[in-house]
């Protein structure tokens, strides 16, 4: 278990951003999509063998040709002011030990132990915590206040599609469900307030509010409260 | 290599020896009746075994027949054939420190000469046809070498076994291994396939050049036979759909379900 560095790169008082698939693999969508949007470069990876079983094998002709395993790669991306290292890490170590090892390595890339840090959670519906797909709307959510915060244009077109199809997927499973005959009362009371929600207007939030969320992370990612990632 | 993590009784006589691996569960058993069969054979003897701790969950205890079973990794050698057999379950967790313990030990004798593992592989055949065996190496050579014995290669894409990802791990390591896969019919999968097991069994005589006496498989496969002959006469279900095998035709997820569950049922009302 190891940092494989392919080269060093010069950055500039960097911001690090980690994804990892998780819930609805928001993190993961997130940080890859703007990985991708903002064509970072892949400097190194952390060798897979360790911390995670090998998730699909080549065998050709009776030989071994590959042995795959899930990635965490490293990317940065040069800016004006402060650059950019994304983590994509496409599965979590699932022994606590080994995550707790990983997120070492991480932090040793980052060179920095002393370090300011968010953690970003986009919010996904209970029920669909479990599902077999992604939630791009939490990814979205994240990525606006990521984009605003660094004040990076992010072109989320695509992510809206995908959002399109999910919800799509959703209330076409939402609607089958609904139709089941047996289906226990309370769950069918809670299907139904899912599928004709009432909205609580909670009324827009204020401008002042606005300003004390964006400026208490902003602290954070300039790097103005304490030490530079 | 880290005597902690072994508990060893002796001290085989062994020189770069051959290390064959068999687990405790897989298709057809064939794993299972092969190393049981090294085991047992003349001049084996029980040397110690991996410890267990981190490999397997200590949540709880089967109890089969009034006897508990506990996880085991129990390690034989046949000094006058130079080989080093080890017995396992498959470690429920921490596969990749386990699989690395079996290599340190392939590796403590000065080396071993290579690596082999026996594994059955279900297959849409009849009981009543031959059992192909198809090799999986992950050294070019010793590929070469064994294609006398045993032609087919194996192509496959997807989730590995963890005797592929030995292989693997042992390329890096620089030890050339094979996974030999023994064919079993897929209504046998989930209980033993005692031809599958002679075939492997057999297969390791002709490649290692030894002379056991394999009277007693021979005996069992015969066996094993004649009850499945026994239940294609009760059940002219069973017949119909064995038949439609052997003629080369396949069978529907239904009917394969079907046939898989009566002559599961039958063969356990048999050994009861």
């Amino acid at each position: 278990m190891s940092v494989k560095l392919y080269r060093e790169p010069e950055l500039k008082r960097p911001i690090m951003l980690c994804g990892w698939s998780g819930i609805a693999n928001v993190g993961l969508a997130a940080v890859n999509t703007m990985r991708r949007l903002m064509r970072a470069e892949e400097f190194g990876q952390i060798e897979p063998l360790g911390y995670f079983d090998p998730t699909q094998v080549v065998i050709a002709n009776g030989l071994i040709e590959d042995l795959r395993f899930p990635t965490t790669r490293f990317f940065s991306h040069r800016r004006q002011d402060r650059d950019l290292v994304f983590v994509i890490g496409e599965q979590q170590p699932e022994d606590p030990e080994k995550a707790y090892e990983m997120a070492g390595e991480v932090l040793d890339v980052a060179q920095n132990r002393d370090l300011e840090a968010v953690c970003l959670l986009g919010e996904v519906p209970y029920y669909l915590q479990g599902a077999p797909w992604p939630y791009p709307k939490a990814s979205i959510a994240v990525l606006e206040v990521l984009g605003s915060l660094l004040r990076v244009p992010l072109d989320l077109s695509g992510l809206h599609d995908s959002a399109a199809r999910v919800e799509a997927n959703i209330d076409q499973v939402l609607e089958t469900l609904a139709g089941a005959e047996e289906l226990p009362e309370r769950v069918r009371e809670e299907m139904d307030s899912l599928r004709h929600p009432h909205h609580v207007d909670l009324g827009p939030i204020t401008e002042a509010e606005k300003h004390e969320m964006l400026d208490h992370l902003d602290e954070l990612f300039r790097g103005e409260v304490g030490n530079e990632s | 290599m880290n005597r902690e993590m072994f508990h060893l009784t002796a001290r085989p006589q062994v020189e770069r020896p051959s290390l064959i691996l068999g687990w405790t569960k897989d298709i057809g058993a064939v794993s299972r009746g092969v190393v049981d069969f090294l085991a047992e054979a003349p001049g084996s003897r029980s040397f110690g075994h991996i410890v267990p701790v981190h490999f397997f969950p200590v949540g709880g205890v089967t109890v089969r027949a009034d006897v508990a079973r506990f996880p085991q990794s129990r390690l034989f050698c046949n000094e006058r054939n130079n080989t080093v057999i080890l017995r396992s379950d498959e470690p429920q967790s921490h596969k990749y420190e386990f699989l690395n313990r079996v290599l340190d030990l392939a590796e403590h004798y000065n080396g071993a000469e290579a690596l082999y593992t026996i594994d059955g592989i279900a297959s849409m055949i009849p009981h009543t046809a031959t059992r192909r065996v198809f090799l999986v190496s992950n050294d070019p050579l010793l590929q070469r070498e064994l294609r006398r014995f045993v032609p087919a290669g194996l192509a496959w894409q997807g989730p590995p076994h963890t005797s592929t990802y030995l292989l693997w791990l042992a390329k890096i390591r620089r030890l050339p291994g094979v996974s030999l896969w023994v064919e079993v019919p897929f209504y046998l999968a989930d209980s033993e396939d005692a031809q599958a097991i002679k075939t492997g069994v057999s297969l390791l005589n002709r490649i290692f050049g030894w002379d056991y006496d394999l009277r007693d498989l021979d005996q069992r496969a015969a066996e094993q036979d004649e009850t499945l002959a026994q239940l294609r006469e009760e059940d002219p279900e069973i017949d119909t759909r064995i038949r439609l095998l052997e003629q080369g035709e396949s069978l529907e997820q239904q009917e394969r379900q079907e046939l898989l569950d009566a002559v599961q049922g039958a063969l356990r009302e048999h050994s009861g």
